[in-house]
């Protein structure tokens, strides 16, 4: 009885909502209501606050609050003391050697595996994969286990010899750490996008290439990177922007040694420099406008010169 | 003579060279998959360790640090934490899947004007600063605050509105692709059998692009159960997530406990994941 009740139900709803379907469906109204909902969220989310987050970095922050009226202090503060310059200087230098690391690990192993296939193939994208999937915390303790002073790898080291505990190398709490630690974060970011353009590049074009007599260089460096550029341009831009804006890892990994989104969350958190820390993350959105912008136009510049 | 002689030679070189090569590549490759399985495989092998502490190598092995596990989880604060962690990341998944669906189905059906500035939008935050995503939306939300004249307390909801901002790029994607895989006349032969525009719908076109839904949500889970610094932001001081509370146990806790509590952590989220692609085959899309 009750069952008949509900497809009753779900009769006239279906009716109805068909009805309203079929009416909008080809509409300009059909159209804008499905992606209006998210690109509102986008705008009230991201570009009303970004513009908030502008307007806060220009207040002149005096006497620990927040003042009226507009300065341009808080950039000057950061572009010119010390401190600030040799954060902004390390930050981005963390994110290029990151970025160069990554490239030359993962684009073997995107070639290996979809080269190679088969179960080579699979052990490559589930380790690939995995450590996508795990908290960033917990591969940062990870990391910790491997790299610190008694940890497995100097611990290694030490019993093979090579090392002895007064010059085991400082692996972690610098430079080093964070660089390790968030290479290993950004990996994934390099490598699926090569492997899902390298899907698309036909293997005949390098046994034609090595059969006239390139050698593997050549097949790489006239072949593979020109056909795998879009790919390689897309894990290049995401694996740079990201490990700028990193926190986790080089909170956890850096010991003293702080970049940008460390000095933003410290500042907000244990000051109420607000305007400060609006100051620095307009300096970190705009690298990241800037890399993206750049890269656009290199982007553009190649595609004539490829032509394949 | 001579030249043949050199001949013979530099092509054994050649050959010598290139099989230095491939050695070299396949070392690094293997190199690579090391790097990328290490951290996870030494947070396992110590959390089995007798030692309270990380030492290398271990001395002997216990299940000690999970069956006094039960007693501290209250204690450090994760199993509430790890509630609020699952209940954002699910419903961030729906609502991201949801809309992300919605978005996807339109840029892929119809032709809008702009439709590589449209597509770029949608796509932003996949590379928009997630601290500035935290820092901006809490000052958003302050200011939203001071206009109506409330205070805006921070919860779950105000949680739940950063997480869907940061993971909808995602399920666009995966959904996007999956309804370019397939071919909407099957769409259009259901309603000609007699379906109506609801049923074909629901009938058809979402099992169809199922696989493209799933792992837009595990996508959105997963990025949501993880995520650490909007959650800084956003989180009110009685709703903690899981990835703030491992963030806080880093240094203040005894490594081996840390390391328990992170390989059940892992074991579940992979569980997640193989159980999904058992059922909807999302790897398809990843």
């Amino acid at each position: 009885m009750t069952r008949q009740q509900s497809e009753t139900t779900f009769g006239r709803v279906n009716e109805r909502l068909s009805g309203v379907l079929r009416k909008y469906r080809d509409t300009r109204i059909g159209k804008y209501a499905l992606i209006g909902p998210t690109l509102l969220v986008v705008a009230v989310l991201m570009i009303f606050p970004t513009i908030i987050l502008l307007s806060y970095s220009f207040n002149p922050y005096d006497q620990g609050a927040i003042q009226a009226g507009s300065t341009l202090a808080h950039y000057v503060r950061a572009f010119t003391t010390t401190l600030y310059q040799d954060t902004l200087v390390r930050t981005i230098k963390i994110a290029v050697i990151v970025t160069i690391i990554d490239f030359v690990l993962g684009f073997p192993l995107a070639y290996a595996a979809v080269r190679k296939g088969g179960w080579m193939g699979k052990l490559i994208v589930i380790a690939t994969l995995a450590p996508l999937t795990i908290d960033l915390v917990v591969r940062s303790f990870g990391w910790f286990i491997l790299l610190n002073g008694t940890g497995v790898i100097n611990s290694t080291l030490m019993e093979l010899g090579l090392v002895t505990r007064g010059n085991a190398p400082q692996l972690l709490f610098n430079e080093t750490g964070i660089i390790i630690g968030l290479s290993h974060v950004m990996l994934p970011f390099m490598v699926f996008p090569i492997i899902n353009v390298m899907h698309t590049i036909p293997h005949d074009l390098e046994e034609a290439a090595q059969n006239l007599g390139a050698n593997r260089l050549t097949v790489f460096t006239r072949i593979l990177v020109p056909l795998a550029l879009p790919g390689i341009s897309a894990g290049i831009l995401i694996t740079f922007v990201v490990s700028l804006a990193s926190y986790v890892t080089p909170a956890l990994l850096g010991g003293g040694v702080r970049v940008i989104p460390v000095v933003i969350t410290e500042t907000f958190t244990s000051t109420s420099n607000w305007p400060f820390a609006s100051a620095l993350s307009m300096i970190l959105v705009g690298v990241a406008l800037l890399v993206i912008i750049a890269y656009q136009r290199v982007l553009k510049e190649m595609e004539g010169v490829g032509g394949v | 003579m001579a030249t043949s002689d050199d001949s013979t030679r530099s092509i054994r070189f050649d050959q010598l060279v290139s099989r230095a090569g491939s050695i070299g590549y396949r070392a690094l490759v293997w190199a690579t998959i090391v790097f990328l399985l290490s951290p996870l495989a030494v947070v396992v092998i110590i959390s089995f360790q007798e030692s309270a502490y990380a030492t290398w190598p271990p001395q002997a092995f216990t299940l000690e640090h999970y069956t006094t596990l039960p007693e501290k989880l209250g204690f450090l604060g994760v199993e509430e934490a790890l509630f609020v962690s699952v209940e954002l990341a699910v419903a961030t998944g729906i609502v991201s899947t949801v809309l992300g669906a919605l978005a996807a189905f339109a840029i892929v059906r119809y032709d809008f004007k702009y439709q590589t500035t449209l597509e770029t939008i949608l796509i932003s935050p996949l590379i928009y600063p997630w601290i500035v995503v935290g820092l901006s939306l809490l000052l958003f939300i302050n200011r939203l605050g001071d206009i109506l004249g409330i205070a805006i307390e921070l919860n779950f909801w105000t949680l739940l509105v950063g997480h869907v901002m940061f993971t909808l790029p995602y399920p666009i994607r995966t959904i996007g692709a999956s309804l370019q895989n397939y071919d909407d006349s099957l769409e259009e032969a259901a309603q000609n059998l007699g379906a109506t525009e609801l049923e074909s719908y629901l009938r058809v076109t979402v099992p169809l692009i199922q696989p493209g839904l799933m792992s837009g949500f595990v996508f959105a889970f997963i990025l949501s159960f993880n995520q650490y610094i909007v959650s800084l932001f956003l989180s009110g001081p009685e709703t903690t997530t899981m990835p703030l509370v491992l963030f806080s146990l880093f240094y203040n806790t005894a490594p081996a406990t840390l390391a328990a509590i992170a390989t059940l952590l892992m074991a579940g989220v992979l569980t997640v994941i193989f159980v999904m692609e058992y059922l909807f085959g999302i790897s398809d899309f990843m």
